[in-house]
């Protein structure tokens, strides 16, 4: 993407500032605080590829001290969630919850899927996001309909291990039908019904639709051994081609 | 055992006419102090900027940067 100049940028901020104060006056106050946005602006385009202005150092510090706040954050939001829960013994702060649990899934979504590629990704929200729940309902010791329900999206990542596509949209659907009872459907206040539909069905469906997706071409299992091997999970460096094993990958670090 | 990278950035940037970082940093494309902190090894460059850095020198990565072991002398 080539990036905007000075004055693109410049105006952009213009506009949305000046957008922003419009709305702020004929439409609601709480436009206003959409300003605060023009802090982040630059972070958001320079990771689109719209701003180019740091070098690889600087890039790797603002990485890095954009982990250390995440860090901080998700501390606070899990001090919160603590005190509230278990010395307080009440309903966490809803914006507490939001932080804690989106922002470690985003963060186990974006490492995974930058690390280890689609089908991992997909395997591990389903995993994660099947487990927990069916844990959390078989803790409160009934065989409600939610602890059988919690079970397909697990039953549909181990089904994934094997068949990719099968438990791909079976995952999907369960994504489907839960954004349709806890979103549409669901009878709790907008912003419990938000809450649940980042914790539950966007995990689901997003899982779904990587697991659908074809792998990346960079995309390799590790053996136990560590050597890599191809997309479709063999182990070997050899590729078999008409009755010939020809290396097809070098053995060594990677860059 | 971590290793340090060993550059000879500094001692080539005084035997090309005395090139001032700010120049060197302009040549490569980085800040003056992304210069500084490669020269005090306090940051290991990319290999598309390490290869950069040697070019504007005529010289190759291996002979500016090296691999010193941990607690390892340079001879």
């Amino acid at each position: 993407m080539k990036p905007l100049s000075g004055r693109a940028l410049l105006l952009l901020y213009a506009v949305y500032a000046v957008a922003c104060a419009l709305l702020g006056i004929f439409v609601h106050r709480g436009f206003y605080v959409a300003l605060v946005g023009l802090a982040f602006a630059r972070p958001i385009l320079r990771e689109i590829g719209l701003v180019r202005d740091l070098d690889e150092r600087q890039v790797a510090a603002s990485y890095r001290s954009s982990h250390i706040a995440y860090l901080v954050a998700i501390g606070i939001a899990a001090a919160a969630f603590i005190n509230s829960s278990f010395i307080e013994n009440e309903e966490p702060p809803f914006v507490a919850s939001m932080v804690l649990f989106v922002s470690l899934i985003v963060k186990v979504a974006v490492w995974q899927l930058t690390s280890r590629g689609r089908r991992r990704t997909g395997l591990v929200l389903g995993f994660a996001i099947g487990g927990f729940w069916f844990l959390f309902t078989a803790l409160e010791g009934d065989l409600s309909p939610e602890f059988l329900v919690g079970g397909i999206p697990l039953l549909a990542a181990f089904l994934a291990l094997r068949w990719q596509r099968v438990g791909g949209v079976i995952l999907l659907l369960s994504g489907a039908v839960t954004a349709y009872f806890f979103i549409v459907k669901g009878m709790s206040p907008p912003q419990s019904r938000l809450f649940v539909g980042l914790l539950l069905p966007t995990p689901l469906l997003l899982a779904g639709v990587l697991l659908l997706m074809r792998r990346d071409d960079t995309e390799t299992d590790v053996d136990a051994d560590g050597h890599g091997g191809d997309a479709d999970g063999h182990g070997g460096d050899a590729e078999r081609h008409g009755g010939d094993t020809v290396p097809t990958m070098e053995k060594g670090p990677t860059v | 055992m971590a290793d340090k990278v060993h550059n000879e950035v500094r001692t080539q940037r005084f035997m090309h006419g005395e090139m001032t970082q700010q120049e060197l940093a302009a040549r490569v494309g980085v800040t003056r102090q992304t210069v500084i902190a490669i020269e005090k090894g306090k940051y290991n460059p990319s290999v598309g900027l390490a290869l950069r850095i040697a070019s504007v020198f005529g010289m190759s990565v291996e002979e500016l940067f090296s691999l010193n072991k941990a607690g390892e002398e340079r001879s």
